[in-house]
């Protein structure tokens, strides 16, 4: 008996110190920031916050900025998921397949993401800044002056200059998971195709994308949860520029602004939850489509 | 079934005291770098009028609140101190937040040190766009500096309303400076959010002009406007020669300034007399007068054609302070939308070309010039060390320092009146001064008068419409109920 306690009590001592930093750095913090939602707080010491019920909700779906931050979600979301998935299938099957140069392009492929996003903010700021950044200087030089753009400052353009920078960093995760699922099918699924007189793509789509469907949709599940909650690309590309944020604003920068800027943090929390509801709602729809597929 | 893995005992207590041993430095070192400071107070009367408030509770289950003004003495209290830091958060200007060459700067700690031994100044300074979010991360997390820069007026507002700033009264009455800042400079912290007090040091006054590039005025035959008409001439040539007009710093500030301009101008077209309160855009935020005036939505079409005609430089919206400065000394622009601190930069940092100085001619009577002024100065946050805090302020409004900061930085309009003087200052800004002496300011710049919360809202649609994603009728409604939600209807 005392040989059974211990076996089930020991392994949650050894989690003690996880669960103790998880609770104090996750599960605390959403459980405040819900009941913050219903307080306006503007999070300065000595401010007692006080209850408004609904207002934070109502007041955050009414900002300015809302719409377009979530027109702008969904446009990372919408980009990254197609992009970053799509790339990674493809590249993660000329890795897989061993095509020409498939060591260069895994390489070339976990490079960035060894990177800290930070870092790789910073140098591609240097890139993409205008004019005179060095993707500027790379179109004068062929002679393509007529390309160059504001890649950051313009409101056409810069969400999708910023949604680059990320997939550059991002993909290489998508396609190390994706490849590595293709490299568990049995390659006796394939001589048999073959023997079926199937060629390359039917074997693509008949085979390899079938059997790796549940690593598409781990993929594509956080792509999507990193999409949603963007905030490093955006804040840290624009480098605090308030003049055209609302062209890249998401609902996560949405979030700091209220909370930071505007000091109304019960606010920000309300959008935050806003957000979890977003996602929280995409994620079923999502899972109980393919749950039925 | 297999048998767990047994664990060693032994080395499971050895690892366990290990991470005790490992905590047990950690917090030595903290305590080691964190000494405790001993203090003994003495008590230095000072007078002011204090309310008091006293709340009686009595049998009946009733709470009545009584009010009561009676005189009181509050305190400064001397204290001796052991080594201390006090902390300082700028953005980018000023003395501590300069960017500059070494040249600007000089060892103010060693100055500091020979009349007060054990306090050091530490700074952290931020670039002006990211400089608002962090600070007010910094409060929120509990762990605010000691004393902020801040603009006067609405920028420092939120912070005194929401009492996070120390009434600095007993400074001033102790050290004196009400005898030696000028009245203009500590007015601009006075009675802040409607508190009475006065809620910050003035570091330095401001105004906003044009800095130009000399040597390409000649190049093209371009001299400094008089009249508006002259005005858009010199940017036709400017543009037809392949340079950026001007330049600013888009990032942050450059749309409100841009925006200040063509109101003002838009509003002397309609006839309005110019004057002391009359500074037009700020008039909308003080809801004098509606964001959707025709006037305001005429001015905002001008910017669009200001834009589109390629007389702002194509970078604007993406530069930061370095930016513009980079494409001004590179001759990219031949004008930069800064203020009086311009020229200062412009010579210490050794500016390859000759360069000059006007005023936007938002009204064609040469004679009248418009500009604004704004206060830039620093806050204690409430619960700083003040006796410290006094003391780096004593230092830094002396004679000594602030000569020094005139010489080395250039700055100009300095809290000490020692340091306004004609052979330290660059001859283009003392001719200036000459100018404006004898005219009359408009007080409350656009970037100082508006919240951090408006002046967002504001950026993102100027800039929207001058990169025509928004009709200037829009903008101006959007600004309009903006202004409303925040600031109330109309007066």
């Amino acid at each position: 008996m005392r040989s059974m306690n211990k076996k089930v009590i020991v392994p949650y001592i050894f989690l003690l110190p996880a669960l103790f930093l998880w609770y104090f750095l996750s599960l605390y913090p959403i459980i405040i920031s819900f009941y913050y939602s219903f307080f306006e707080w503007d999070g300065f010491p000595g401010h007692t916050p006080v209850f408004v019920g609904l207002a934070n909700y109502i007041d955050s779906v009414h900002d300015i900025f809302f719409i377009s931050a979530l027109q702008n979600t969904f446009i990372w979301a919408f980009f990254c998921v197609v992009v970053a998935v799509g790339a990674a299938i493809v590249l993660g099957a000329a890795i897989n397949f061993k095509v020409v140069g498939h060591k260069f392009i895994r390489v070339a492929l976990f490079l960035p993401w060894m990177i800290p996003v930070s870092s790789s903010c910073f140098i591609w700021r240097y890139i993409i800044y205008s004019p005179g950044g060095l993707l500027d200087t790379f179109l004068k030089t062929l002679g393509l002056d007529y390309l160059k753009r504001g890649w950051l400052s313009e409101m056409d353009i810069a969400i999708y200059m910023m949604i680059v920078v990320a997939l550059w960093v991002g993909t290489g995760i998508q396609v190390l998971i994706l490849s590595s699922a293709m490299g568990n099918v049995s390659p006796e699924l394939y001589d048999s195709a073959k023997v079926d007189g199937a060629n390359l793509i039917q074997r693509f789509a008949n085979i390899t994308l079938p059997l790796i469907s549940s690593a598409i949709m781990m993929s594509i599940s956080l792509v999507l949860c990193g999409a949603l909650t963007m905030f490093t690309y955006p804040y840290l590309l624009s480098a605090g520029a308030t003049a055209v944020r609302a062209q890249f604003l998401t609902l996560a920068l949405l979030v700091y602004q209220q909370s930071f800027l505007n000091f109304k943090i019960g606010k920000g929390f309300a959008t935050a939850w806003l957000m979890i509801l977003l996602e929280v709602g995409l994620a079923y729809y999502y899972i109980r489509r393919v749950t039925e597929r | 079934m297999s048998e767990p893995k047994k664990v060693d005992r032994r080395k499971f207590i050895y690892a366990g005291l290990g991470a005790v041993a490992l905590i047990a430095i950690g917090a030595a070192a903290y305590v080691a770098m964190n000494p405790p400071v001993v203090t003994q107070t003495t008590t230095v009367p000072t007078t002011s009028v204090a309310t008091t408030t006293s709340v009686t509770t009595t049998t009946v289950p009733t709470t009545s609140v009584v009010t009561t003004t009676v005189p009181t003495t509050s305190v400064m209290t001397t204290t001796v101190m052991g080594p201390t830091k006090v902390n300082i958060v700028t953005y980018h200007g000023g003395f501590w937040g300069v960017y500059g060459t070494e040249e600007q700067r000089f060892d103010f700690n060693a100055i500091l040190h020979k009349k007060y031994p054990n306090i050091d100044v530490s700074v952290l300074h931020l670039d002006t766009s990211i400089f608002t979010g962090t600070l007010n991360s910094m409060f929120a997390s509990g762990a605010p500096p000691d004393v902020f820069m801040m603009w006067g007026g609405k920028k420092l507002q939120p912070y005194v309303e929401k009492d996070q700033c120390t009434d600095l009264t007993p400074l001033y009455e102790r050290y004196g400076w009400l005898n030696l800042i000028p009245k203009y400079m500590v007015d601009e912290y006075r009675n802040i959010a409607g508190k009475p007090g006065i809620w910050g040091i003035c570091e330095v006054y401001r105004w906003e002009h044009e800095t130009y590039n000399a040597d390409i005025f000649e190049k093209y035959n371009v001299k400094p406007p008089k009249t508006y008409k002259e005005w858009v001439d010199m940017c036709e040539t400017l543009v037809a020669n392949k340079v950026s007009p001007y330049v600013g710093y888009g990032s942050a500030y450059g749309q409100e300034r841009l925006f200040s301009r063509a109101v003002e101008k838009c509003f002397n077209d309609k006839g309005e007399t110019y004057g002391w309160d009359k500074l037009t855009a700020t008039r909308g935020y003080k809801r004098e007068i509606p964001f959707t005036d025709d006037a305001v939505i005429k001015a905002l079409y001008m910017l669009k054609e200001w834009w589109d005609k390629k007389y702002i430089h194509p970078g604007f919206f993406g530069f930061g302070w370095d930016d513009e400065q980079k494409a001004m000394f590179n001759a990219e622009a031949a004008i930069i939308i800064e203020g009086i601190w311009e020229p200062g930069y412009l010579e210490v940092n050794k500016f390859p070309y000759k360069y000059g100085t006007f005023f936007f001619p938002s009204n064609d009577d040469p004679s009248r010039v418009r500009w604004e002024t704004y206060a830039e100065g620093y806050s204690v946050v409430k619960g700083a060390n003040l006796e410290a805090v006094g003391k780096v302020f004593d230092v830094w409004l002396s004679d000594e320092v602030q000569t020094l900061v005139a010489q080395k930085s250039k700055e100009f309009v300095l809290p000490n009146p020692k340091a306004l003087d004609p052979n330290l200052i660059p001859k283009a800004v003392w001719d200036m001064k000459l100018v404006l002496d004898k005219g009359q300011p408009t007080r409350q710049v656009c970037h100082t008068a508006f919240t951090e919360e408006f002046t967002v809202v504001l950026r993102t649609y100027v800039a929207g419409v001058m990169q025509g994603k928004i009709s200037p009728e829009k903008a101006a409604e959007a600004l309009e109920n903006e202004a409303t939600k925040q600031m109330g209807p109309i007066k």
